[in-house]
């Protein structure tokens, strides 16, 4: 600093608008009784996958709706649609995130009319995602086999952030050197708390474990042993 | 990228302050940083740039101070700042404090000339 200048505390963060949506957003969702699930995870990762398996769980216990983030096209909600649930497309053109102002956008869709669950398909990324608030109860990031098991330490801004881990394509474990054990223990080294599932959505093995942790969070669930 | 997008935040508030503050002018902006914001400091102080060229901005600088990252416990509320992530509450005792949900990029202060 100059002598000639002078420096004034501020204290403020830069995202500060974001925030203030994003509560904003959370006390819509709770007013409205609706438990709202960030997911993150790279692209291909099988975010989109896990959504269309949770809609054939869920479809007929609890009104569901999919909000899914893209840079382009409509695909990701034309698949989930397919497979019985609502699904808003939400495309960011070339942003590689979404913000809160996105879910704020959509909250009066006719399809959230009486959602319970919310599932949030973020942009497919692993960084700039974490950043942003989206008024969500929960993070949940989808890592797969192929992706490597050390990824929790390379982006541990995302994993901190995250309330759940699920290990996907674990169908494909014999042709990797992927080890759950380990993803899960780098996972609970950046974030003691996480909760770590595996599961394929491919073969269904292991869903079981996302549906629980569900469960648990959303009280109009029926138990697993309930289901047909 | 999303560094645009945080610069573009930063550029609307700059632009308000320095505004608000005329004939004084904005000099440099110190920001806060923990290794958990996700921001790259370079990729920001690459899209304010482009943001304030040709504006009343254009000379303003970015400076970034490292911080550590801000955990609240769930039960009593304390805030820690600490890295790696705290086992337990250092108040209470309640395991596991969370990651602020709060953006981690803070402004700290202004530097304004007279």
């Amino acid at each position: 600093m100059s002598m000639s200048t002078r420096r004034i505390e501020v204290q403020k963060k830069v995202l500060t608008k974001n925030d203030v949506i994003a509560a904003r957003v959370r006390e819509r969702f709770r007013e409205r009784g609706i438990f709202a699930v960030n997911i993150l995870g790279s692209p291909g990762s099988g975010k989109t996958s896990l959504v269309e398996l949770t809609a054939k769980l869920v479809a007929r216990r609890i009104r569901t709706t999919a909000l899914s983030g893209d840079q382009a096209t409509e695909n990701d909600a034309r698949r989930i649609r397919a497979a019985g649930m609502p699904a808003l497309q939400i495309t960011t053109g070339n942003e590689c995130h979404l913000n809160a102002s996105r879910i704020e956008d959509v909250l009066d869709a006719p399809e959230l009319a009486g959602a319970r669950l919310l599932l949030i398909e973020n942009v497919g990324n692993l960084i700039c995602p974490a950043a942003y608030d989206l008024g969500e109860a929960a993070k949940v990031v989808v890592l797969s086999v192929p992706e490597g098991d050390d990824k929790p330490l390379k982006y541990p801004g995302l994993f901190q952030r995250a309330e759940l881990l699920i290990i996907n394509k674990i169908d494909m474990l014999s042709l990797t050197d992927f080890d759950p054990e380990h993803a899960a223990a780098h996972a609970r080294e950046v974030a003691p708390h996480i909760e770590v599932v595996s599961l394929s959505c491919r073969s269904g093995k292991g869903l079981s474990g996302w549906y629980r942790w569900l469960e648990t969070r959303v009280p109009e669930l029926s138990p697993l042993d309930a289901l047909a | 990228m999303h560094e645009l997008s945080v610069a573009a935040a930063l550029f609307d508030w700059a632009l308000g302050e320095a505004r608000t503050r005329a004939p004084q002018r904005l000099v440099s902006i110190e920001l806060e940083q923990d290794p958990l914001s996700c921001l790259n400091p370079e990729a920001l102080r690459f899209g304010f740039e482009a943001l304030t060229a040709d504006t009343e901005l254009s000379r303003v600088r970015l400076d970034f101070v490292p911080i550590e990252p801000t955990y609240r416990c769930g039960v009593c509320g304390e805030c820690l700042k600490t890295q790696p992530a705290p086992p337990a509450c250092s108040r209470c005792a309640s395991p596991m404090p969370r990651l602020s949900r709060e953006s981690s990029l803070g402004i700290r202060s202004i530097e304004v000339e007279p």
